[in-house]
């Protein structure tokens, strides 16, 4: 950067990949080197984050959002982030610090078609161990993601899957002391004699035990033959080989009566598949890590290093892709996943997870993330400019530039949805219990012509409501020097035409980066779980019935919200929304309506048709749903009867392109493109669709996208801090 | 910036400003613009993981020589003094009888099922089965820990894994302090007409060699090998500078090599290049 003002920085969007740019790119250490200004279609922040309070300020969430223990990145931005705003003594906060904000959450279920009954469901659960440390923790090294790292967790993940594994027909969990003699051999010096006598030692102990030890021992081998040419890899390959089959062929027949077993072994059997895949695909040591079988669906992948159809269809790989939202065009029967990032999110997800595997928040995620980096934004300078939905980029005439300039951004233009009153900025946040929330809709009161707006319906959130009362174009230097674009994916062919006519990888990527839309529920009840039926702990539950495949109990934000009777249970439900033959045109502006009608029309069904497998007790002796547990938020109200009174709960079709979920479909994620690429020397893109190191749709890969992007203007901060982006 | 009330479409609000051009800030030039997912950071010191609190006072040090540094000074001596060769070929014959005993064992489970459905042959216990295959399971994982762990630090195995380390701390010179060895460091130029970027990873630790390179290949692709590579000094003899030309029609990818001694034949580091499209 050459000059010695203040760089203005125009960020587009406020999801959590450009709040990350924003927050970095404002860093005290900075000492204001950059002058930031984010601009927001509508009145709230969060992006597919964003959360409303609705009647009785209960929480409104786009869906459901569960940050995972080895979100890294974001829970140091979060923790940075509160503790910046306890160090202002910042006042009447019900969180004060990032923990009192979230919970962890261990508790986790799938569901599993009952296959001996040929009807209903078995439920899986189980508790996670606590992993060790907190998400966000320092680390002393700036990449500890290694195949070794991951060996030691294997053992005590597996135990606790396994292990921890019951079903309601089962018994106790099993236990098992520790090996003593194992515990003080481990203490030792590790020799090869050492370890190949212990070896021996414990597969004379047993029979099928052997079958993972064989191919941990073969994928020692693998190691061992690289460094000694004169053996062959082919060889290795062959045991391996001839022993999975073998013990497959032998469990296959053996697990058939019994549910307990299959599911064990069928998470066995997914392990040997990886172990094996690693080995033959030789991604020890290709550059390219896990990306090198990016090409491949995950589950071709391991259909092709021996892992069984059983195993395939397991309710276990079924949740990792329903929890992924992982159905190209919300089509249940095309499931897409990569096979690289899956194996690298699986592999971050069950070994690297600190504290617990599920972290949950205790609020709105607008409430629990966004109000709080609002604050803190704002204190430090940031403008925010409500109201205002991005039209075009555009680019400077190539005729202009010099020889060797690259190309940049020469105006944004805006279509300015609501002037505020008095001309100052839009207050966004509204107080409930102590805690900064988002209203679900915006304070018309603070709007110029705000009453005639409501009264004509505009949503400022539809992409189809192209209403608007001024026009706004930025020029570059006069308005600001660099662009972050936060927009997800799916809105750029609607804002990025010039780029897209003259940029074929820009093309591609839009051709390639799929979205799909998403469908969600939530349901406040007058009865609590166990009353419901359900017979455990509040749990977060997926694999069950499409389209709604994924329960999260999320009983604990009700003192969060303002019922005069608080409810006895609070269930969130959600999962992909399968799209039209055709997109709809701009012009349609009926289409969110006939959506939201859609899903609707999903949710009655599923609570008449499917809850009872999780809540047998919300139907009647008829079987059929007893509607009378929906709470109605206004008690003075008429008390409506029967299915119209599931209108008193809340459900979202997110149908808008910027509203989609990001896919990580085979064969896409090379057309990714990273922030940190400057074929526009004044744009950066970010977001969870870009090529930010960890290429699925979540907070994680949003908030690294961020920092990359915040990288890519300032130099800071350090890739080498962007933990996991170099992971392999 | 304009603002302005719905109206009919005003090209000149979006016409280039020319008096903006020569104020207009640039972004820096990247370092580079992908991850490195190098297979030299899988083996690692495992407890890196881990916070300083959870490392505790560990002798040798936090970080990648945590694990050796745990095993005392046995096992340090063996794995920094040991050759290599031995012990591994001895690991590799065990190995097979692992194997071989594995694979007699699955037979005789095959067998045993097939005998217990009705021919009075004792019936088999799947849970004690699975029990003990998930004991396994926990304990093979650290059986291969260990194996690692051995090989990771073995020196001749470590050079040509082209393992990443921190270098040792030198011992003590006596009456003095020891001056390490100044490493060996590799730069990289680029002859092209195409968006690209190169790097290479030396294994740390390594003394001055005299590097050879072959080729820079595509993993698992098609295309031609870049084959216009030489290594000359660096001005002021600081090193070395690997020259990469490009021709013109090489497809995007990423290419790679090992970057051998050329005395020795042993490898010290890999070169890599990303072209994009």
């Amino acid at each position: 950067m050459t000059g010695q003002r203040a760089a203005k920085v125009a960020i587009i969007g406020s999801g959590c990949a450009a709040m990350t740019a924003a927050f970095e790119l404002t860093r005290p250490e900075l000492a204001g080197r950059y002058q930031v200004t984010v601009y927001q279609t509508g009145w709230r922040l969060g992006g597919k984050g964003a959360s409303g309070r609705g009647p009785c300020q209960r929480i409104e969430e786009h869906g459901l959002h569960v940050w995972l223990g080895f979100y890294e990145n974001a829970f140091r931005l979060m923790r940075e982030c509160y503790a910046e705003l306890d160090a202002a003594g910042h006042p009447n906060r019900a969180f004060r610090s990032w923990r009192d904000a979230f919970y962890p959450e261990s508790y986790i279920g799938i569901a599993d078609p009952d296959r001996n009954r040929g009807s209903g469901h078995v439920i899986w659960t189980s508790y996670f161990p606590p992993g060790k440390g907190l998400p966000g923790d320092p680390l002393t090294s700036h990449n500890p993601f290694t195949l070794q790292g991951y060996l030691l967790r294997t053992g005590a993940l597996v135990r606790a899957l396994l292990l921890g594994l019951e079903t309601r027909r089962s018994g106790p969990a099993e236990t098992r002391q520790p090996d003593a003699e194992l515990e003080a051999a481990h203490s030792a010096p590790p020799t090869p004699e050492r370890v190949a006598e212990r070896s021996l030692r414990l597969l004379h102990q047993g029979i099928l035990f052997t079958a993972a030890g064989l191919v941990e021992a073969a994928t020692l081998l693998e190691l061992v033959l690289k460094a000694l040419p004169s053996y062959s890899d082919n060889l290795l390959l062959r045991f391996l080989t001839a022993f999975s089959a073998a013990v497959r062929n032998a469990f296959e027949e053996l697990i058939e009566r019994d549910d307990e077993s299959r599911v064990k072994w069928e998470i066995i059997d997914l392990v040997i598949a990886i172990v094996v895949g690693v080995i033959r695909f030789g991604l020890l040591t290709d550059p390219r890590g896990l990306s090198a079988i990016d090409d491949y669906e995950c589950r071709d992948w391991l259909r092709l290093n021996g892992a069984s159809e059983r195993a395939l269809d397991s309710a276990f790989v079924r949740g990792l892709y329903d929890l992924a939202l992982a159905y190209e065009a919300g089509d249940p029967a095309r499931p897409g996943l990569a096979a690289g990032q899956a194996i690298r999110g699986s592999l971050r997800m069950f070994f690297t997870y600190r504290g617990a595997l599920f972290w949950k928040m205790r609020a709105g995620m607008g409430d629990v993330i966004f109000a709080p980096l609002y604050e803190v934004l704002k204190a430090r300078g940031v403008r925010f400019e409500f109201f205002h939905r991005l039209e075009n980029v555009k680019l400077a005439d190539e005729a202009t530039l010099a020889p060797g300039e690259r190309p940049y951004v020469q105006a944004l233009e805006f279509a300015v949805q609501a002037k505020v009153r008095s001309g100052g900025e839009y207050q966004p946040l509204v107080d409930v219990h102590g805690v900064p929330s988002w209203p679900a809709a915006p304070d018309h009161g603070q709007l110029v012509n705000g009453a005639r707006m409501r009264r004509e319906g505009w949503d400022f959130e539809s992409h189809w409501d192209r209403r608007k009362v001024a026009d706004k174009t930025l020029k570059v230097t006069e308005d600001f020097d660099f662009v972050v674009l936060g927009v997800s994916v799916g809105a750029i062919p609607h804002v990025c035409k010039e780029i897209l006519a003259r940029d074929p990888r820009w093309r591609d990527m839009v051709a390639n980066v799929k979205t799909v839309a998403t469908q969600a529920f939530q349901v406040w009840l007058n009865r609590d779980a166990r009353q419901l039926g359900w017979p455990g702990d509040p749990v977060t539950l997926s694999g069950f019935v499409k389209p709604f495949d994924t329960w999260a109990d999320m009983t604990h934000v009700a003192p969060r919200e303002d019922w005069p009777t608080p409810p006895a249970s609070i269930a969130y439900f959600c999962n992909v929304l399968a799209d039209p033959q055709s997109p709809p045109a701009d012009e349609d502006t009926d289409y969110p309506a006939r959506r939201r009608a859609e899903v609707r029309e999903n949710a009655v069904r599923f609570l008449k048709q499917d809850i009872c497998h999780l809540w047998p007790e919300a139907v009647d002796g008829g079987g059929q749903f007893r509607w009378q547990l929906l709470m109605q938020p206004d008690e003075s109200a008429e008390q409506t009867a029967g299915e119209a009174r599931f209108d008193s709960q809340f459900w979202t079709a997110n149908a808008n392109p910027t509203d989609r979920y990001v896919l990580a479909l085979p064969g896409t994620l090379k057309y990714r493109i990273s922030p940190l690429d400057n074929s526009y020397d004044n744009l950066t893109i970010t977001g969870d669709w870009t090529d930010c190191g960890f290429n699925e749709g979540c907070v994680e890969a949003a908030v690294m996208s961020g920092k990359l992007a915040a990288h890519a203007i300032a130099g800071n901060p350090a890739l080498e801090d962007i933990i996991g982006y170099d992971h392999p | 910036m304009t603002t302005r009330e719905p109206a009919p479409s005003d090209d000149t609000d979006a016409a280039p400003d020319a008096r903006a051009a020569p104020e207009r800030l640039r972004r820096p030039e990247p370092k580079r613009t992908a991850p490195i997912r190098n297979a030299g950071r899988y083996l690692r010191g495992a407890r890196s993981w881990e916070t300083d609190a959870d490392l505790g006072p560990a002798p040798g040090g936090a970080g990648a020589d945590a694990a050796r540094a745990r095993a005392g000074p046995a096992g340090q001596a063996a794995s920094d003094a040991a050759p290599c060769d031995d012990p591994v070929a001895r690991g590799v014959a065990l190995g097979y009888e692992v194997i071989e005993e594995h694979i007699r064992q699955g037979r005789e489970a095959a067998r045993g099922h097939s005998n217990g459905g009705g021919d009075g042959a004792e019936p088999v216990d799947l849970a004690e089965f699975l029990r003990r295959a998930l004991y396994l399971y926990q304990d093979a994982g650290s059986l291969v820990q260990d194996f690692i762990e051995y090989l990771a630090h073995a020196p001749a195995l470590e050079a040509a894994l082209n393992l990443r380390r921190p270098p040792a701390e030198p011992p003590p010179a006596p009456g003095g302090t020891a001056q390490p060895a100044a490493p060996q460091t590799i730069g990289v130029a680029l002859t092209t007409t195409r968006p690209a970027e190169a790097w290479t990873e030396l294994s740390p630790g390594a003394g001055p060699f005299t590097p050879a390179l072959d080729a820079l290949r595509q993993a698992g692709g098609d295309a031609p090998a870049i084959t216009d590579l030489r290594f000359a000094l660096r001005s002021g003899g600081n090193g070395q500078m690997l020259h990469i030309g490009i021709p013109a029609g090489q497809p995007p990818g990423i290419y790679s090599g090992v970057i051998l001694d050329a005395a020795s034949g042993l490898p010290r580091g890999t070169a890599c290049v990303r072209i994009g499209g």
